[in-house]
């Protein structure tokens, strides 16, 4: 075989698919002699690896969506320098740990037990759904590392749940409920602290 | 678009320091925009570490929240993708060190341990940078050059040229000339980026 007939594309393919088929074709020669014809095979080789790869980094549906919701409740035109808004992150979810057979301390069919961390805060809260009607938010807000915690007294906490709204107030230990009535399924719950200052605090619950 | 395959498209995606400039600015287009260039380069590397589902939710979620946070302070925006990964990496180094100091205090679940808490992080580092390029390489190309690509690549069977024009609607000259030139182009874009 002459340098000229490198392997084409057809061949190529057909190698990927059947590593014998270099044997039978009787071109094992010219591949051992020719560095270009065995860098074309092993770069569609790692094209084809990547490929059967993909399907594995299938992100779940909804999952940028979520993180789309928190870059719009900043306010528009704001930097991150500039922005009022710390934005916390999931540390725990009794609902997942329990799909993960994680034992946790909240009653599966009726408490819901969630931790969020931000840089500056922590957040503990048990969604009480004994009542599927009245559901109760109940948690308690404290800083980290700890500081003056009683500039987070009064602080206003918004429950957002199917585009409804709920209220109440931080006492001065940190805690907070806030009855929402029934939770509207396939809808994020998203829950944000107001501060008297610029300050808040914003978080959401995965549907 | 170049419908026989060609490497342009119509609208050029913008680069790394542009969809910066506009997250900035708050443009929420953007900001899905970079989120969909990158989502599955910060998935991967859990799901290679082999992480529970609940915990490639944290993960991605702890990425996105620390991209939010110091997007600002990003100082070579061109860098964007090692930044995103160097982010994740670590995020999910914390994970693995909280569950191995848990692990440590409950004998019985540590014995059963087998996540390394000090994975090898260059090598997670290199592949999955490798892998973002040749998502990069894909993106290119133009929609039906990429669906081509995967079935050629793909098929367990080679796809005959009857197949592949009944499902491009194609005549069987023009599908020869589309794979001709889709192949080409691809390999010019690997070559571009020393793939």
């Amino acid at each position: 075989m002459h340098a000229e007939d490198h392997f084409d594309d057809d061949f190529l393919m057909r190698l990927l698919r059947d590593p014998d088929e270099l044997q039978r074709s009787g071109r094992e020669r010219h591949f051992n002699a020719c560095e270009s014809c065995r860098d074309q095979l092993e770069s569609y080789r790692r094209i084809q690896a990547f490929l059967h790869r993909e399907s594995d980094f299938e992100v779940p549906r909804g999952w940028v969506n979520r993180m789309v919701k928190i870059f719009e409740a900043e306010e528009p035109g704001e930097s991150s320098t500039a922005s009022s808004k710390t934005f916390g992150w999931l540390l725990f979810d009794s609902l997942l740990a329990d799909a993960a057979g994680i034992r946790a301390p909240a009653r599966a069919a009726t408490e819901r037990h969630l931790i969020w961390e931000s840089a500056r805060f922590r957040v503990d809260l048990l969604i009480d759904s004994a009542d599927p009607d009245q559901v109760v938010f109940i948690g308690q807000l404290v800083e980290r590392p700890p500081g003056d915690d009683g500039r987070l007294v009064g602080a206003t906490v918004e429950v957002t749940v199917g585009g409804r709204v709920f209220n109440g107030e931080v006492n001065f230990t940190g805690e907070f409920v806030v009855p929402v009535g029934r939770l509207t399924r396939g809808h994020p719950v998203e829950i944000h602290f107001w501060f008297a200052g610029a300050l808040s605090v914003f978080l959401v619950i995965p549907s | 678009m170049d419908e026989a395959g060609g490497v342009s498209k119509e609208t050029p995606e913008p680069t790394d320091p542009e969809l910066v400039a506009a997250c900035l600015s708050g443009d929420s287009r953007s900001w899905e925009r970079l989120l969909k260039r990158y989502e599955r380069m910060i998935y991967s590397v859990p799901v290679r570490l082999h992480f529970e589902m609940d915990e490639r939710q944290e993960v991605f979620q702890n990425v996105c929240c620390r991209i939010l946070e110091n997007l600002h302070a990003l100082v070579d925006a061109s860098r964007l993708r090692s930044w995103i990964l160097t982010i994740t990496i670590r995020e999910c180094n914390h994970l693995i060190h909280a569950k191995y100091l848990r692990r440590r205090h409950d004998p019985e679940s540590y014995a059963l341990s087998l996540q390394d808490p000090n994975a090898d992080t260059l090598e997670m580092y290199l592949t999955s940078e490798r892998e973002q390029l040749l998502r990069e390489v894909f993106e290119e190309l133009p929609e039906r050059c990429r669906e081509l690509v995967r079935m050629l690549f793909l098929a367990d069977t080679k796809t005959k040229y009857e197949d592949l024009a009944k499902h491009f609607g194609l005549s069987m000259e023009t599908i020869g000339s589309l794979r001709y030139r889709c192949l080409s182009n691809l390999r010019q874009l690997l070559h571009s980026r020393n793939l």
